[in-house]
């Protein structure tokens, strides 16, 4: 028994999952948290967010689907949650500009790796034979081509990267905009929980957001930026 | 004032009356593909106003009595707004002239269609005489028009003559109750040859009703009117009335003639006049209709409906159904009036249920008959297998015949919930949005993931992180080292001693740790082999040669005069003869005393290493 609850303490992702699948959604959410905590997943953000999803937290599932997606773009299950989470909600796919979409279509690390690797090969391809005296081949000039293509590609969705860490989602379902970063500011917009949104700029505890319908600000902790873990809110 | 009637805003105006307006329930027209209307304009014959514009003015009949019901009416052929009449008729002493109504036809000429405006004014005169309506102007079309002259002969006796032709209308009840839709007929009687014409542009005039135009009916047939029979061409539609109080109804329409626009009922014989119809615009005498307000203490599920309504028993698709799986109920409501108006009934709040929208099924029945009505289907979604029964839809209607309100809720019905598994609310409204989508293609939410997936070091992209920066230099450096050793090395091949007497050094070093090894050892001839081997090493960079082709004197040539001729190149020529005795003489010579000197040589190896830097 005491084995047993030793393994236990030591897996928090399995134990989210049996908290899960038993129905004890707050015990599950801590647990799936913690292994995100030590050791971020796509498949820990996939369970954290079903979790969230059914403890009536929209805003926070789609983030941690977001985060999935954006942490492994091959697995199918965070393109399927959000569209099924936007198909209900009445949420607009967000709408992100040519660069941002083809960053989405690999890990963030492979186009840095492939930026790198493209970068340094066609550099190499062109200065190391003549370092070490090698004969001119059309191989060395063709990969030294292909290598530098490779990499003017890579840029745009290196950009893309960059731009989407300031992507965010709304978290909670009462946010509203306002036109001044202050608890007073006049009203502007009222936002839907999983709305995305991009984060522009930030004073003190406000952030001026980008949406769909208008500009303004609203409160840090109501918006999840992609590359945070978002705080965990009671339902 | 004529009130366009259609049955979506007449629902929505008698639900605002009521103050019962809920989102949701306004019926909707369908609307035509705009490709559909742009031939419908296209396919009309092209409206002609270029012929000069004629004014004509009448009386209605020429000739009366005193009393008599009379009309001035005055026609151009010109469209209604074009026209700017005069504000008073000049009219003679003991006439009075009395706007009542007016309208436009176009008449199919040739091709095409050219308006004919006509303006009725009412005319009372009590005296006897010849009263005439001089000329006066009118302007059409930014034009002057004179407007002829007219003259009525008003005599005691005035004859056998035809009197002035009305519309008559004819509402199947005059005591009503706001929002109670009332059929309302216009009559046009034969003239006294039996001679039946119908009436087009039929418009019912008045404040505080609208008429439903969607519901209209032509006949040509004998009916009662005020104790005889006449025939007539009857135009019947409904009416609702909005506001409480006296309300005034007319009618007006132009005679058409045999063209009827639209579908017609004749029955019995009667004699419909060939040739191109006369348009003429008839005015009916006005109707007063007397509104009640609806009583108050509306109950709960009223939404305006009023008449006399059943309801049917409920039925329902299945009586056994899972948790999250759609249940469909449907209710016909009986009855036979306003049944296209009919809004249905709201469904509440009920624990444990989702309830969708409910959404129209069409009429039932045919109309006049006991099951005339009108279906409703509503979908339900079972939330919670605890559920015994389906929720009750609060609905009542008006009845204005008993004057009282009548409860027409929709009934429980006893259904069987079974669990299915964990389901969330929002994933039961989905999936009854794709109930109609093939199962494979259904979205869903996927089931928890079995293992976390590869680990990352962070969430955020390695894009963002401040070491990054230095990530895509570092091949820079091993570019640099690689460079330098390019260059280093052409730097050698242009100096090649460099390398020799490195090598020299190198190996020289090598060569004098053996000769220690081999001096402690006490083996001559390996220390003098070595000895010889070390000499050579150290001094073939100067020539250059290899050195196993040195001998001693190239040795010797390579040390200072000094050195060539003291003690330690004595040392050295011995130590090469006694290593060529022993290779090529065949002779053992005993060397032990070039290990005793071998502080010399240690000297003469310094000395030439010195030379190698």
């Amino acid at each position: 028994m005491g084995s047993t609850s030793h393994v236990a303490a030591a897996d928090p992702f399995a134990n989210g999952l049996a908290a899960a699948q038993a129905g004890k959604l707050p015990v599950a959410s801590a647990e799936f948290r913690q292994a995100l905590a030590t050791r971020p997943a796509a498949g820990t953000l996939v369970n954290l967010g079903l979790v969230e999803w059914r403890r009536g937290q929209p805003g926070q599932a789609v983030c941690f689907w977001e985060q999935a997606a954006q942490l492994d773009p091959f697995d199918s299950a965070p393109r399927k949650n959000l569209e099924f989470a936007r198909e209900f909600a009445q949420l607009e796919t967000p709408e992100l500009p040519w660069y941002e979409t083809g960053s989405r279509l690999l890990p963030a690390g492979w186009w840095a790796a492939m930026a790198c690797v493209s970068l340094w090969l066609a550099v190499a391809l062109v200065i190391v034979p003549g370092v070490l005296r090698w004969r001119k081949a059309g191989w060395q000039q063709t990969g030294a081509a292909i290598s530098l293509a490779v990499f003017i590609l890579c840029l745009p969705p290196n950009f893309g990267v960059l731009t989407r860490a300031n992507l965010g989602v709304v978290l909670e379902k009462k946010s509203v905009l306002r036109l001044t970063p202050t608890q007073e500011g006049e009203l502007v917009g009222s936002l839907v929980a999983g709305e995305m949104v991009r984060q522009l700029r930030v004073r003190g505890q406000y952030a001026y957001v980008r949406t769909a319908h208008g500009n303004g600000w609203m409160p840090r902790q109501q918006l999840g930026l992609l590359g945070d873990v978002p705080p965990a809110v009671s339902p | 004032m004529v009130m366009p009637g259609q049955r979506a805003i007449a629902a929505l105006l008698l639900a605002v009356a009521a103050g019962t307006v809920r989102s949701g329930f306004a019926q909707t027209q369908p609307r035509a593909n705009p490709n559909e209307l742009m031939q419908l304009m296209l396919s009309q014959p092209a409206t002609d106003v270029s012929l000069p514009v004629n004014a004509s003015a009448v009386f209605d009949p020429p000739l009366a009595t005193p009393g008599e019901i009379v009309v001035y009416r005055v026609s151009f052929n010109a469209t209604e707004a074009s026209i700017h009449l005069p504000e008073e008729i000049p009219s003679p002493a003991g006439l009075q002239l009395r706007r009542t109504v007016s309208g436009q036809v176009m008449q199919p000429a040739g091709g095409v269609l050219r308006p004919l405006t006509t303006f009725l004014y009412q005319v009372h005169v009590n005296e006897t005489g010849q009263f005439t309506v001089p000329e006066y102007v009118a302007e059409v079309y930014g034009k002057t028009i004179v407007v002829p002259s007219a003259t009525l002969a008003v005599r005691r006796e005035a004859g056998a003559h035809e009197p002035l032709r009305r519309l008559m209308l004819e509402p199947a009840a005059t005591n009503l109750y706001v929002g109670e839709p009332v059929s309302v007929r216009v009559l046009l009687p034969a003239t006294s040859a039996r001679s039946v014409e119908g009436v087009s542009q039929v418009q019912l005039n008045g404040d505080g009703f609208v008429t439903d135009k969607n519901a209209v009916r032509q006949s040509i047939q004998n009916t009662e009117w005020r104790g005889s029979r006449i025939s007539a061409f009857i135009f019947e539609t409904t009416l609702t009335p909005m506001a409480a109080g006296e309300l005034t109804v007319s009618a007006q329409g132009f005679t058409a003639g045999m063209q009827f626009g639209g579908p017609i009922i004749i029955t019995g014989q009667v004699t419909i006049p060939g040739g191109p119809p006369k348009f003429l615009l008839l005015d009916s005498a006005p109707v007063r209709l007397h509104v009640l307000p609806l009583p108050p203490g509306e109950p709960p599920g009223f939404n305006g409906a009023v008449g006399e309504y059943s309801m049917d028993l409920p039925q329902v698709s299945t009586n056994v159904v899972k948790v999250g799986e759609p249940l469909e109920i449907k209710v016909t409501v009986r009855g036979q009036q306003n049944l296209p108006g009919l809004a249905p009934p709201a469904p509440s709040e009920a624990g444990g249920w989702q309830i969708f929208p409910p959404v129209r099924r069409g009429l039932v029945g045919e109309p006049g008959t006991p099951s005339h009505g009108v279906s409703f289907s509503y979908t339900l979604i079972p939330m919670s297998d605890e559920l015994r029964t389906t929720p009750k839809i609060l609905f009542s209607a008006f009845n204005p015949r008993a004057g009282r309100y009548v409860d027409l809720s929709v009934q429980p019905v006893a259904v069987t919930v079974q669990p299915n598994g964990a389901i969330s609310r929002a994933e039961a409204s989905v999936l009854w949005s794709m109930r109609g989508v093939e199962p494979s293609r259904r979205k869903s939410l996927t089931d928890f993931q079995k293992t976390p997936g590869r680990p990352v070091g962070s969430l955020q992209p390695i894009q963002t992180r401040s070491w990054f920066p230095v990530v895509p230099i570092a091949p820079v450096l091993g570019l640099l080292g690689l460079w330098q050793w390019g260059r280093h090395r052409r730097h050698l091949e242009l100096h090649p001693e460099i390398a020799r007497r490195r090598k020299a050094r190198r190996e020289l070093r090598k060569a004098r740790r053996r000769l220690n090894q081999t001096a402690a050892a006490g083996d001559v001839a390996g220390f003098r082999d070595g000895a010889i081997n070390a000499l050579r090493i150290a001094v073939a960079p100067h020539y250059p040669a290899e050195p196993r082709a040195l001998v001693a004197a190239d040795v010797l040539e390579q040390l200072p005069a000094e050195v060539r001729q003291g003690a330690s190149g004595e040392w050295v020529r011995q130590c090469f003869a006694q290593s060529d005795a022993a290779a090529f003489g065949g002779r053992t010579v005993a060397g032990e005393d070039l290990i005793s000197r071998r502080t010399e040589l240690d000297q003469v190896l310094t000395r030439l290493e010195a030379r190698l830097q």
